[in-house]
């Protein structure tokens, strides 16, 4: 008997309207502990794929499964449930400007419920893991484009999860940071993670890539 | 849960802070609502009192005709009683009513004088609005005089009964208009404060926090404006009654007033506001936390 994927796109469309659509009838298959990237021009659908996955998009059609779970019986009381799944990295860094680097991270733990013990054990844990331990009393501005966004990827391991889903990572940086952050997520996928990166960044894909699935007008033109 | 609740009211806190210039303006906002809502419910409730003792002085005379019975008197007492808006029904035997009468007058001015008082009931009502009914059932019972049986003074009843009802009308229509305002000031508090720290609610989703953790703060920060707006009305209001009675006492030979319930009302204003807060904070996020 074949093994489930861990995540499954059957026929998916994403319609925003009657004349705007963000997907449309995509099938896709990734199986744990794929380094998958999705190219394609802007507006082509890679974000939108990825919004489904995390549910910030709810497909119109089609039917999207995580690990053999339907996306569409997590209703908006329970998507938390879903998103500790999986660590997402969104387009912009989103990290609270007042805050220190130690306490972005401590922030996002105590929101999931855990307590001040737990963040005590884990930042140190996490800050390490992202090469970030040295800057842990920064606070965001301090840092660079590079050294920011290991902090956002490590705030997307808080929940140790077997995902890491991460949009545009590169977008804002040069070249060598970029370089520094996919070594990072690669160490990750390395480590057992599944990791689907967005990135229109092609010099990047084509060094790090081991599946490139290629997105054109919300439809499928590569896998 | 200590811990996670202690989490949620510091970010409550730290929130509140951060905007401090649209908190103060959220609170000193509901506080003036609440203080003109309050002393509107206050003002009511003092006049309605006053109105309700003048109420209970107006009476309604009924005159038995002559060579009634005392088994007959008692039997038409006992009828009245039994009409409805009738709270009392007092007998006035006319030796008594002349002897009380007398006492305001000289004693030489009313010496020869022979008592023209008829004996007769008091009548007290509970529902003014009711007194031509009542008046109209009375004078179909048996020995009550059918011409002059039945005196009371109509015109003035209904006065004081329409103020009341006006009274009761604009107190309602004030302080509805008066919580609409504030309800909407807070929503609109809560929605910006909810726009100042969306990318904290953004990252509290992102990392899997539950809608209730994400909405909790806001609700705090809410319920805490209510509160303190609630609660700085009670004070603004006791501080007006003491002005205003001081400088009523100073001007009359009026009683000394009640004093003003601050308990009492800091209980109720803040209690109101504070879940009136909360409520408008659950709105104001239905919009913008969705997704």
């Amino acid at each position: 008997m074949p093994e489930t994927p861990f995540i499954d796109f059957r026929d998916v469309s994403v319609e925003y309207s009657q004349e705007v659509s963000g997907l449309q009838h995509v099938t896709l298959q990734i199986d744990r502990g794929e380094f998958t990237f999705f190219t394609g021009p802007t507006g082509a659908g890679k974000s939108t794929l990825l919004k489904v996955l995390t549910r910030e998009v709810r497909h119109t059609d089609g039917e999207v499964r995580l690990d053999g779970q339907n996306l569409a019986d997590f209703r908006d009381s329970t998507v938390h449930k879903l998103r500790r799944q999986m660590g997402i990295v969104p387009q912009n860094y989103e990290l609270l400007p007042t805050k220190r680097v130690w306490e972005n991270l401590a922030y996002a733990i105590r929101s999931v419920g855990k307590s001040r013990k737990e963040v005590r054990d884990e930042v140190p844990r996490i800050l390490q893991q992202v090469n970030m331990a040295h800057r842990y009393d920064a606070y965001p501005h301090q840092l660079s484009g590079g050294e920011q966004q290991r902090v956002v990827i490590g705030r997307a391991l808080i929940n140790r999860p077997p995902l890491l889903i991460a949009d545009e990572p590169t977008g804002n940086l040069d070249p060598s940071q970029s370089i520094e952050v996919m070594e990072l997520l690669s160490g990750l996928n390395q480590m057992g993670m599944t990791v689907l990166i967005a990135s229109h960044d092609m010099p990047v894909v084509e060094r790090f890539a081991q599946r490139i699935v290629e997105l054109r007008q919300g439809k499928i033109t590569h896998v | 849960m200590f811990d996670q609740l202690s989490f949620l009211l510091g970010e409550a806190i730290v929130a509140t802070r951060r905007n401090l210039t649209m908190t103060f303006a959220a609170i000193s906002t509901v506080a003036i609502a609440l203080f003109l809502l309050g002393g509107m419910v206050y003002v009511f409730r003092v006049t309605d009192q006053a109105a309700a003792a003048v109420a209970a002085k107006f009476e309604m005379r009924v005159y038995a005709i002559e060579g009634t019975t005392q088994p007959q008197i008692s039997a038409l007492a006992k009828e009245m009683r039994a009409i409805p808006s009738v709270s009392a029904v007092y007998w006035i035997p006319r030796d008594k009513a002349w002897a009380k009468e007398r006492k305001k007058y000289p004693p030489e001015l009313t010496a020869n004088v022979e008592n023209p008082l008829p004996d007769a009931f008091k009548v007290v009502l509970s529902n003014l609005r009711k007194s031509a009914d009542v008046a109209k059932q009375i004078r179909t019972l048996k020995n009550v005089d059918l011409k002059e049986g039945v005196q009371y003074l109509d015109a003035e009843e209904r006065f004081v009964d329409q103020a009341r009802s006006l009274l009761r009308w604009v107190g309602t229509g004030i302080g509805s208009l008066l919580m609409l305002v504030s309800g909407i000031l807070i929503y609109n508090a809560i929605r910006l404060s909810v726009f100042s720290r969306r990318r904290e609610a953004r990252i509290m989703m992102l990392v899997g926090a539950s809608r209730l953790t994400v909405r909790v703060p806001y609700l705090v920060e809410g319920l805490m404006q209510g509160l303190a707006g609630g609660v700085l009305g009670a004070a603004i209001l006791g501080s007006a009654h003491i002005a205003v009675t001081s400088q009523m006492m100073a001007l009359s030979s009026l009683g000394k007033p009640a004093p003003f319930p601050w308990m009492e009302a800091m209980v109720a204003m803040g209690v109101t506001g504070a879940v009136y807060g909360m409520v408008c904070s659950y709105i104001a996020l239905l919009l913008p936390m969705k997704g």
